[in-house]
């Protein structure tokens, strides 16, 4: 749906962006991440057509943004930064606004502007002037602006930034119901984000691609060891001989049976949010159904094998309950943090 | 879908825009003050003057002869063509300039609208404000026909005239809204460009350049119309002018593809 090939944005001495590639599919949910100035804005901006690449090959929907803006710009829905909005407009009129832009009269635009609304949640708020409406509204407005018409395609840049806890949720949630049926970019800086919203990611610094895939996989590139995170229950040495014998198993090493902090909610709290009532983290260990013990393991994989269903079945099928598996190699703060370190903060 | 009116969404919200901003009665305020005071003052000179010749005075040789048509109309609409020097940068600073500056612009240029459509929109809207002005001083003339005779060609005249120059002026403030982000720098370049446009042909003593700078001089072409005379090359002026003006904001709109 999107396909961005050797994109390259220079402003006088400055690269932006880099000789950057990366290609969208269609129902795709895909995270741009990055640290402030990475060149995030910039590559939406060149994806809108507002702004023209000094080179490489952007085509949105199959139509080359640069030669085909007019039809790319039919197809597309963009929430700029910010989420500027027409202050003196109610929400009604603003989104109504725009699907007369896109080309809609008369009742498929009534139907449209009320569909729009009531996706982001506007439709209480409707007739009230968005000059007197709170900041995570505003957002939604922005965003209901953007998906009016029902565009194919969406590009977000920080739809979330500027909201509340409370407000980040509800976006969030909102972004990830579209799945399957749009195809969405969105940039953020955040991590914990991507890990809820996307189902894929592509990392990018100082103007450069560093890193891309799913959020689990996207440690592909990366040397260490793959780490799964297993909960049994069942006697501690039978289920840890077991799980060792699972072809591909280089170590297993018994955790300490603390509930184990996840680690995208530490990022949570540092970014003062608070996504645990979502996520919920997995802190219920001390529950003892079958009067066996629960165990936790961490199983260390060779090389980047997926061992996930072969744990599974061998857990199971020795008539051991599974309770939880999760990959903890590296979450995507480590890769962030690693992928960036080397490239230096952003301009 | 897309036709020749495509610029009739923009058209719209910034009218509804226009009529809600606190600004644009304030500026309309100022216009209204000022007309009024000058109308006023302007009357009471004539009826003055009427009542002293009446009573034996005698006109001097470089007075203006005591006609309603002369001395009240031409004199009125003379000084509201200045006063629109203030007017409709006033009314069209913020048309671009706001909507750079909160990033409204950018959204804006990302739609299926074109240049063309945003500043026809825009240029459009600015110009019904200006022309709803335009209707509300029919007053003017209308206290002038109560009391005495003026000449309803002059009045339709002077009309063209300001309507033409109100359409140019309004190009002229597009544009320079379109140069920046700053409302405040847009309100100053229009109102200073096009007082400097008023006679550019002081910038020269004499010499080829003064001629030109003199035939393209706004206010020779504005001030005609007060005198009661319609002409074609003076009508063509200010709408050529206005036309220009469009073209360079359409111009300023790409401006952002211009960093290379």
């Amino acid at each position: 749906m999107i396909e961005v090939r050797n994109l390259t944005k220079v402003y006088g001495e400055t690269v932006a962006v880099d000789g950057i590639s990366f290609t969208v599919r269609e129902g795709e949910i895909l995270g741009f991440l990055g640290p402030n100035g990475a060149g995030k804005s910039t590559t939406m901006r060149i994806l809108t057509g507002h702004t023209p690449a000094t080179s490489g090959v952007v085509r949105v929907g199959g139509f080359d943004v640069a030669r085909e803006s007019q039809k790319v710009r039919r197809i597309l829905g963009y929430l700029p930064e910010n989420a500027p909005v027409y202050d003196e407009m109610t929400a009604r009129g603003y989104v109504g606004f725009f699907a007369e832009v896109k080309g809609l009269r008369g009742a498929a635009r009534k139907a449209a502007v009320d569909q729009a609304l009531e996706e982001c949640g506007l439709a209480d708020v409707a007739g009230r002037l968005l000059m007197n409406l709170s900041k995570g509204y505003r957002q939604r407005a922005g965003l209901a602006q953007a998906v009016v018409g029902d565009p194919k395609v969406l590009i977000l840049d920080e739809p979330t930034i500027g909201l509340d806890p409370k407000q980040i949720r509800e976006v969030r949630a909102l972004i990830r119901a579209m799945a399957g049926r749009r195809t969405v970019i969105l940039s953020t800086h955040i991590l914990p984000e991507v890990s809820l919203t996307c189902s894929r990611v592509v990392i990018i610094a100082r103007g450069r691609v560093v890193a891309s895939g799913t959020p689990e996989n996207v440690h592909a590139g990366s040397s260490g060891p793959n780490v799964l995170q297993v909960t049994v229950r069942g006697p501690r040495k039978e289920a840890r001989d077991l799980l060792e014998k699972v072809n591909g198993v280089r170590r297993v090493t018994e955790a300490n049976l603390a509930p184990p902090t996840d680690t995208m909610d530490v990022v949570d709290g540092m970014d003062g949010m608070d996504d645990a009532g979502q996520e919920a983290p997995a802190s219920k260990l001390p529950i003892h159904g079958s009067g066996l013990p629960i165990h936790e393991y961490e199983v260390h994989v060779e090389g980047n094998r997926d061992l996930r269903a072969e744990l599974a079945r061998a857990v199971v099928g020795s008539g051991f309950d599974l309770l939880e598996m999760r990959s903890t190699a590296m979450n995507l703060e480590d890769i962030f943090i690693q992928t960036i370190a080397g490239e230096g903060e952003g301009v | 879908m897309r036709g020749r009116l495509s610029f009739l969404p923009v058209l719209k919200r910034e009218v509804m825009c226009y009529l809600q901003s606190p600004g644009t009665y304030v500026a309309l305020a100022f216009f209204f003050l000022l007309s009024g005071a000058f109308f006023t003052t302007i009357l009471w000179d004539f009826v003055e003057r009427s009542s002293q010749v009446r009573n034996g005075d005698s006109l001097r040789d470089t007075e203006l002869p005591l006609n309603v048509t002369i001395r009240i109309i031409s004199q009125v609409f003379s000084l509201m063509n200045f006063l629109m020097l203030l007017l409709v940068p006033a009314l069209t600073m913020r048309q671009v300039a706001e909507e750079r500056k909160s990033g409204s612009f950018e959204l804006l240029v990302t739609t299926p609208l074109g240049n063309w459509d945003i500043l026809l929109g825009k240029y459009f809207a600015a110009l019904l404000i200006g022309l709803g002005v335009l209707a509300v001083t029919a007053v003017y003339p209308a206290i002038c026909a109560l009391y005495g005779d003026p000449e309803p060609g002059v009045i339709l005249s002077c009309y063209i005239g300001l309507v033409l120059i109100v359409a140019a002026y309004t190009a002229f403030g597009v544009f320079t809204s379109s140069l920046t982000d700053s409302q405040i720098a847009a309100a100053v370049l229009s109102f200073a460009g096009l007082l400097i446009l008023q006679m550019p042909g002081f910038l020269f003593k004499s010499g080829a350049l003064g001629r030109i700078a003199s035939a393209l001089s706004i206010y020779p072409h504005a001030d005609s119309f007060t005198r009661g005379i319609v002409a074609l090359p003076h009508a063509l002026y200010l709408i050529l002018f206005a036309v220009f003006f469009l073209f360079m904001a359409a111009q300023a709109l790409d401006a952002r593809k211009w960093r290379a």
